[in-house]
């Protein structure tokens, strides 16, 4: 498969497909329908486009990016993020308050977070900054404006096959039907409809675990299991599943009472 | 699906010309070719040479092609003989080949002996003017090949070697897929045949059994190597257009220690030139495996054996492709999300697709005498052909001296643990390193 972003449209259905194989570091795929051919390319062109530059600004795996460059500078004391970034910031610096640091943007802070100065900056405590647990449910609340904005009430917008924004319904019923199934097994664990929403499913795979860290410790977490959020925000989503990975104990029921629009599911398996 | 099939509806697409020049052996033997073989009235008269239970599997395919007729039959244990005859009464029965070789009802001659005498029987066959159809693999000896193919270069009779994947319509399409770079570069191969049997056959009495386990004996056998690995070795040179230059490998006798002398137990890598490896092995003591030749590709894998290809990335096992199939068909269903975010890197398990769109039989390998569907009656066919018209058919001769060759080079390599290298002796213009 090549890197390249490609699309095709299906005139009869009104159906416009597209595709970017590598974004984010993995693939955003997303399906609009009843709408012009014109129409939906100038919208997909955008969003290629927008994904594109939103990696550029937050992978911190990319030297260039402003995320690494702000890294590397944390050492020096504080630091001077963009107006956009420092939005950013201020956002997950909000979600970090209200899920009592579950979630967490700075690494090797151990759970101190970051402090924003009046003028904007930014000091973070020794740490890093990763965006890895926020950056596509930012960028699908970015698609969801735009979708508004284009007037396309129906469209499926599938970001790695775990972030999923699903507007309207599938034509041939009446929701967006998901299935999650169990990792080892693939036993079905439940089917999720989907109108005017967003699923996050956040997990750990028999292959691939460890990949979530616990801001508070630093630690892991290595617990096979997968949950589900299914909210109207895809970028609370977003945060809330990978949140509800790390909760153990009580904080789980914390987060549900918390975000009590949100519906949250987890399977210990 | 039929070879015959096959290649008509490849000559019904757009680009099959061009597909077909991929694998040039089946320009003699295209349904065109062949209706005019069978329309012209013409027969091809076979002698088999050897009626053992390979070569009955011969007459049973041979009583297939409506332009053959079994006219003569040929072999030194009577009870062999007098099996085959049980299949063609009115075919003449000789004991002496030599005999046989001097009929001249005997149009073409199919050998299906022992590998240690295939070698002076082509020969003698090529001289006395038959059209010469042998089992794989090519001899016993390398000089016996060279010996072989500096023969079959001076005749102007069709040489043909039962090596069948060559006609194999699941592997000739793999290997046109491969050749239009479905799977991307070819940067290596593994192949390996496991079986779980002793390879033994029944012996009525004690003095039978180096003629009928020949198989097992270093005079008549090269083991493990001529009678698996020499198709499996074949499919690597087709796919990359070269031939290995060394092997390494060890080989030994693991289980059945019954007095055998060739290997039950091969682990070998012969090395191209430009460094890509085949890696090979071949157990008789386990059959997990069972039988695959997979090509390796930048982009995807094939394994031919199957009948199947993977991609490295694949995108149609994933929610949005799914859907993309329910909106154009109008069905309604769940999708499959992938519960952490889809990485490249994390792939767990590959979807096979389906190299034929219509199935063309499962060969597991595990049958000593042959499968159906395997491409042994398409190739049977397309010699008879060539005994009515003559056509040699393009690169089978080089392509089993290149297999036995190698074959022989990786028996040298575990015997004398050290890695061999092609001797100059043996190389022929064909071969591309």
């Amino acid at each position: 498969m090549s890197g390249s972003p490609s699309h095709a449209f299906y005139p009869d259905r009104a159906l416009f497909h597209g595709v970017v194989p590598h974004v984010m570091g993995t693939k955003l795929e997303a399906l609009l329908l009843g709408a012009p051919e014109r129409e939906s390319l100038s919208l997909w062109e955008r969003w290629c486009a927008e994904a594109q530059r939103l990696d550029a600004m937050l992978d911190r795996f990319d030297a260039s990016s402003e995320v690494s460059r702000l890294n590397a500078a944390s050492d020096s004391g504080e630091i001077l993020p963009s107006r956009e970034l420092l939005a950013m910031i201020r956002v997950c610096e909000d979600f970090r308050v209200r899920t009592r640091g579950l979630f967490d943007i700075t690494r090797g802070t151990c759970g101190e977070g970051l402090q924003i100065g009046a003028g904007g900056s930014v000091s973070l405590n020794g740490g890093s900054l990763d965006f890895g647990g926020f950056a596509k449910g930012y960028f699908l609340q970015e698609c969801k404006r735009m979708l508004a904005e284009a007037g396309i009430g129906t469209a499926y917008v599938d970001f790695g096959g775990s972030s999923i924004l699903a507007l309207g319904h599938h034509p041939f019923g009446e929701s967006w039907r998901i299935r999650v199934t169990h990792p080892f097994s693939g036993r079905v664990l439940q089917d999720v409809d989907l109108v005017d929403q967003s699923l996050s499913t956040s997990g750990n795979r028999p292959s691939y675990r460890d990949h979530i860290v616990d801001p508070r410790t630093g630690r892991t977490v290595s617990a096979l299991r997968i949950v589900t959020v299914l909210t109207a925000d895809p970028l609370e989503a977003e945060i809330l599943s990978t949140a509800a990975m790390i909760a153990e104990g009580e904080e789980l029921a914390f987060l549900k009472k918390n975000f009590e629009l949100s519906e949250i599911n987890r399977f210990d398996v | 699906m039929s070879l015959r099939q096959f290649l008509k509806e490849l000559g019904c697409i757009a680009g099959g010309t061009a597909l077909l020049a991929a694998t040039p052996w089946l320009k003699s033997c295209t349904p065109e070719k062949l209706s005019e073989a069978a329309a012209g009235g013409g027969v091809a008269r076979i002698g088999l040479i050897g009626t053992g239970s390979r070569g009955q599997y011969h007459i049973h395919n041979l009583l297939k092609v409506p332009f053959a007729r079994i006219v003569a039959l040929c072999d030194d244990y009577p009870v062999n003989l007098e099996a085959a005859a049980a299949l063609v009464p009115d075919a003449k029965r000789y004991t002496d080949y030599r005999r046989l070789l001097e009929d001249p009802e005997v149009d073409g001659v199919i050998i299906a002996t022992p590998l240690g005498l295939h070698a002076q029987m082509t020969l003698d066959s090529l001289s006395a003017g038959k059209h010469t159809f042998c089992e794989k693999a090519m001899a016993l000896t390398m000089d016996e090949c060279k010996a072989v193919y500096d023969a079959y270069r001076q005749s102007d009779r069709a040489l043909y070697y039962c090596m069948q994947r060559m006609y194999d319509p699941k592997y000739v399409k793999a290997f046109q897929m491969i050749g239009s770079g479905l799977i991307g570069d070819v940067v290596g191969m593994r192949c390996h045949w496991f079986r779980n049997a002793d390879w033994r056959r029944p012996v009525p009495s004690p003095e039978l059994e180096r003629r009928i386990n020949w198989r097992l004996y270093r005079e008549s056998s090269a083991g493990l190597m001529t009678e698996l690995a020499s198709h499996q070795l074949e499919v690597c040179t087709i796919v990359t257009g070269k031939m290995p230059t060394q092997v390494a490998g060890f080989g030994d006798i693991v289980y059945w220690k019954d007095g055998r002398e060739v290997y039950d137990s091969v682990s070998l890598t012969y090395r191209f030139e430009d460094g890509r490896n085949i890696t090979y092995e071949s157990l008789i003591s386990n059959k997990f495996n069972g039988m695959e030749e997979q090509i390796l590709g930048k982009l995807g894998t094939m394994d031919l054996s199957k009948g199947v290809y993977y991609f490295e990335e694949d995108d149609t096992t994933y929610g949005v492709r799914r859907l993309l199939d329910q909106l154009k068909t109008g069905v309604f269903a769940a999708v499959p999300t992938a519960g952490p975010s889809w990485r490249p890197e994390l792939r767990e398990s590959h979807v096979p697709h389906a190299v034929m769109e219509k199935s063309t039989g499962w060969v597991s390998g595990e049958s000593m005498i042959g499968a159906s569907n395997d491409g042994s009656l398409d190739i049977v066919e397309a010699f008879c052909q060539s005994c009515l018209t003559g056509e040699q058919a393009e690169n089978v001769v080089e392509e089993a001296y290149c297999a036995t060759i190698l074959c022989l080079m990786g028996n040298l390599a575990m015997d004398e643990k050290r890695v061999v290298t092609l001797p100059d002796a043996y190389k022929i213009p064909y071969m591309k390193f």
